[in-house]
């Protein structure tokens, strides 16, 4: 049961505040905290089980722990601690209704948790909805927005399209293999994929073949779609567009990380997939190398700032997907590490976007930046490391996260590959810097609306925290390794 | 903790200091900027007093893990040559701080800051022994340089800076694809460890085309020099001295610590290549020169032409006879050491001295100048001074190094020689011209007529420098015996494996 405890922690504490909250309509000003004692409580009862020294399955493998999860959701909770203590300072400049939005944040997380510990498809399949199911009413929460209703329109049709494909690939699949159990599900494909006989006995078989190669290609489709990388990225700078900052922070971030473990289960060098490496493979590489070229390209030509950063992800999300597509160990090792950092960077950003306004509103264009640094010098510069960040400059995070992948991707012989990475890298280069000069080497506008600023001393110091931490991680990785080597 | 170590995390903690200053606090920044100038100097005797030149291999090695998994370590160490630069290093950054205030009058601790950052990084590019360390301080001069540029230059800032920034970034990408494959095969990213790899034939001249990119964008080689005069023209007066004094020297120096010792057969086999190509930019973009009607561009180019010479001596001993290589050799490679410190020396003061002009003037034009020796004798004749050195008239530190180059080059062909001496004619052509149109004739200028000349804080700073290419160009000795046994060294390793 100790295995379920962060789970139940933070599924009661859901239930607790619906049920309080929605009869003490006055206490609306407490929400925030409880949501944020209830994170607390949820990493405690994360770290309060014992270390997992090897996988434990539960209910036939309907419910998994093994260290993989279980530094996962410590990640998860943090992240969304992260976001939450935002709101909870920043309370009165809040539009949301608040319950709605800290309940909606919580049961995604409750879905990322589900995931993480997935061994069948079902579980797989629900944990997603529940991630994203929340996901998609945050997005819709600016009501009188259009642009924010169009998004989570598209954002809940495109995504529950790619619910279908991994429904659908998982019922073939269960087809070929009779067993939603991922570990079964990888000894019947190998199976599958390794006999050898004369070709009219293969008959049959062939039949078989080509059944769990369509289910393949289905769950890889979905899973793309998920990740929003090309070629089914268009929902990607829409619900950027149509989002709050703050609400792109978590669609940004923590799924990312969700995914990439689901993708160790599903294609990982021990899971379901893995028998069926040579037909996914190369097209994972092939959409790696074209997200980042492609995400590169469009995002030179974008004047708002939520859809270059859309694009910026886009291509982002090809980094990983070629250390996932790698399927090896360190090919894993290598993607959580980016994820990791990518998180970071990305919570970071977005969450300082979110503290600036302009004429009331949060700001839209690159050109509303112009003049940051003489107006509010600190936000500027926590921008200005975020993005060297993701140009991958050292002495910042970003640079070992790439290098960590080039490495990988150079083990692995791929060396096209990683020239193909590296000067996708350099396309990008150019709109992250337009942003930063445009912050730096320009003075305000005078006549135009003033650029705002809420401070606070607590998303001050969680700032500068966060920045501090892209930059120690990157003089003192060990940290991070280490952590990464626990979990894979 | 290591001398090293000390230096760069001084000139880092220095910069995060004054980051945190307020820009109203002119006077507070001036003091900590000169209490840590004063430090790293002490840092600075030390080094030169600890370093011992007559022994061979790296010295005042310091090791720590950094990501121990991958293999990389905070690894750093010294040659003679490495030690010279970092002093040249130094002294830059002493010179910048001692006169910032003629130069700039906004947001002073932000300009100090920038260039203390800097002072740290390129320390670190010329003390890393780990090629991804190296990789790391190599990349990250491009923030304070971009960061400078931007908050501090001239009207066409941005395009500069840019063009700098995605011109080096391009570059150095082929470069750390080339290390990391090299840290793959050989399990380790320690530099010393690439030196005694064997590597097939094919991955030698990958590997030359990969780190060339990144080197030959830096120093700048002739196709790809084109960032190199808008950056100069457009950085503020510390940004021009910190690239032509430091920035077009990491070029150089990764070549010296990369090309040669781990690939020296591509190196031989791209040599010839490599000697045409100085050339051909020596001499061309020396004609180039002589058109410019900027000042900060003409001596941008002339930088250009004049790194000709270096890359030209890095790779002469491949051209050479086996008996002459010892001799012949070493003397290229010193003269190339001693041409890299002498074209930073001449180069800065080159561009101090018309820094404090253009504080007077607001203008970067040729035209629109005339007879300024009339107003100001004083800063005249320390320009002539640095465009004479630049020339490279006997007695100033610009002779020794291109005459070391010329005389090197005899032993392959007189023709080589007869070539490279251009370069005297060129130089000699555009500066005397310059000088000529800008200090001497008529005074065209009637703000010249009000125009002080320069004060004693200023002249002191200038003849440092001065001091600097005198004492290079009548005592070359000492910088050559300093760094004689690591370019023996140099040559041992490079000629060995050949």
């Amino acid at each position: 049961m100790c295995i379920l405890l962060p789970e139940i922690t933070l599924g009661l504490g859901i239930l607790a505040i619906i049920i309080v909250f929605s009869i003490w309509k006055k206490g609306q000003n407490y929400v925030t905290l409880s949501a944020l004692a209830v994170l607390i409580a949820t990493l405690i009862a994360c770290n309060l089980g014992a270390k997992p020294s090897e996988k434990l399955a539960l209910w036939q493998g309907l419910f998994i722990h093994d260290s993989l999860a279980y530094y996962t959701k410590s990640i998860l909770t943090l992240g969304a601690l992260s976001i939450l203590s935002r709101s909870y300072f920043e309370q009165k400049d809040f539009t949301f209704p608040m319950l709605e939005f800290n309940a909606l944040v919580l049961l995604s997380i409750l879905g990322g948790f589900v995931t993480v510990s997935a061994g069948h498809m079902i579980t797989v399949f629900l944990g997603l909805e529940l991630m994203y199911l929340p996901l998609y009413a945050l997005v819709a929460m600016r009501k009188k927005h259009l642009q924010a209703q169009e998004a989570a329109i598209k954002y809940l049709i495109m995504g529950a399209l790619a619910s279908a494909f991994l429904l659908y690939g998982a019922s073939l699949l269960y087809g070929v293999t009779g067993t939603m159990v991922l570990d079964n599900m990888e000894t019947s494909l190998f199976n599958l994929m390794s006999v050898d006989v004369e070709w009219v006995e293969k008959l049959p078989l062939i039949d078989n073949y080509v059944i769990a190669l369509v289910g393949t290609v289905m769950i890889l489709g979905a899973m793309l779609f998920k990740f929003g990388s090309m070629p089914f990225h268009i929902w990607v700078p829409d619900v950027y567009q149509g989002a709050t900052h703050i609400a792109v922070a978590i669609i940004g971030a923590l799924p990312k990380l969700v995914l990439v473990i689901l993708w160790t289960r599903l294609f990982g060098y021990q899971g379901a997939l893995a028998p069926m490496s040579e037909v996914w493979q190369l097209p994972v590489y092939v959409f790696g190398v074209g997200s980042i070229i492609y995400g590169n390209l469009l995002g030179l030509v974008q004047t708002k700032i939520k859809r270059l950063l859309a694009y910026s992800s886009i291509s982002h999300m090809g980094y990983i997907l070629l250390a996932l597509g790698m399927g090896s160990h360190i090919g894993i090792q290598s993607s959580l590490y980016y994820v990791c950092g990518y998180i970071l960077v990305t919570i970071t950003l977005f969450v300082t976007l979110a503290q600036l306004r302009k004429s009331g509103e949060e700001i839209v264009n690159i050109e509303d930046l112009k003049g940051l640094y003489s107006l509010h010098s600190g936000y500027a510069v926590v921008i200005t490391v975020s993005l060297f960040s993701l140009i991958g400059i050292p002495p910042i995070i970003g640079f070992l996260m790439k290098m960590q992948l080039i490495m990988s991707l150079i083990e692995q012989n791929l060396q096209g590959i990683a020239i193909m990475a590296v000067f996708g890298s350099v396309l990008g280069a150019y709109y992250y810097l337009n942003i930063i000069q445009l912050m730096l080497f320009h003075q305000p506008e005078e006549n135009a609306n003033v650029l705002h600023a809420h401070s606070s001393w607590g998303v001050s110091g969680l700032l500068g925290f966060t920045t501090i931490c892209l930059i120690g991680l990157s003089l003192k990785p060990q940290v991070l390794f280490e952590l990464i080597q626990l979990m894979a | 903790m290591n001398i090293l170590t000390t230096l760069i995390l001084e000139s880092v903690v220095a910069a995060g200091v004054l980051f945190g200053i307020p820009q109203q606090q002119k006077r507070l920044a001036q003091v900590i900027g000169l209490t840590f100038m004063i430090i790293s100097l002490g840092l600075a005797y030390k080094l030169l007093y600890t370093f011992d030149p007559s022994l061979a291999g790296f010295q005042l090695v310091e090791r720590t893990p950094w990501l121990l998994d991958l293999g990389m370590e905070y690894h750093f160490g010294v040659d003679g040559v490495s030690v010279a630069l970092i002093l040249l290093t130094i002294f830059m950054n002493t010179i910048i701080v001692m006169c910032h205030h003629k130069l700039v009058k906004h947001n002073i601790p932000l300009y100090l800051s920038c260039f203390f950052l800097m002072q740290g990084v390129i320390i670190g590019v010329f003390s890393a022994l780990d090629s991804i360390l190296f990789y790391f301080f190599y990349e990250a001069t491009l923030i304070p340089l971009f960061i400078s540029m931007g908050m501090f230059g001239a009207k066409g800032k941005v395009r500069a800076a840019y063009k700098l920034f995605l011109y080096t970034f391009c570059g150095s990408a082929p470069f750390l694809i080339g290390i990391i494959y090299l840290g793959v095969r050989s399990g380790s990213f320690d530099i010393e460890s690439f030196f005694t790899l064997p590597l097939t034939w094919h991955e030698q001249v990958v590997l030359f085309m990969a780190f060339t990119m990144a080197f030959a964008v830096k120093i700048p080689m002739w196709p790809v020099h084109s960032w190199l005069p808008d950056a100069h023209t457009e950085a503020p007066t510390g940004g021009s001295i910190m690239l032509a004094a430091l920035m077009l020297k990491v070029g150089a120096f990764g070549f010296l610590r990369f090309n040669l010792p781990i690939v020296p057969e591509a190196s031989a086999f791209f040599a010839e290549y490599m000697i045409g190509l100085s050339l051909f930019s020596l001499i061309f973009i020396g004609l180039v020169t002589l058109l410019q009607k900027d000042i900060k561009r003409l001596i941008a180019y002339s930088s250009i032409s004049h790194m000709g010479i270096v890359t030209m001596g890095i790779f002469l001993m491949y051209q050479l006879t086996e008996d002459a290589v010892h001799e012949a050799g070493l003397l290229a490679l010193q003269g190339s050491v001693v041409q890299m410190v002498a074209h930073g020396l001449s180069s800065a003061g080159l561009f101090l001295a018309f820094g404090f002009m253009y504080q007077r003037l607001q203008s970067r034009e040729m035209s629109s100048f005339g007879g300024v020796a009339k107003s100001m004798p004083i800063l005249t004749t320390f320009f002539v001074l640095f465009g004479l050195s630049n020339i490279g008239l006997p007695g100033t530190g610009g002779f020794v190094g291109e005459i070391m180059v010329i005389m090197a080059s005899f032993h392959v062909s007189m023709w080589l020689a007869l070539a490279a001496s251009l370069t005297l004619v060129l130089s000699a052509s555009y500066t005397l011209w310059m000088i000529k149109q800008v200090f001497y004739g008529r005074i065209t200028n009637i703000i010249l007529l009000e125009t002080a000349d320069i004060d004693l804080q200023e002249a002191f700073v200038l003849s440092l420098l001065a001091l600097g290419v005198l004492i290079l160009g009548c005592y070359p000795e000492m910088l050559i015996s300093y760094t004689h046994q690591s370019c023996l060294d140099l040559i041992e390793t490079t000629i060995g494996h050949h």
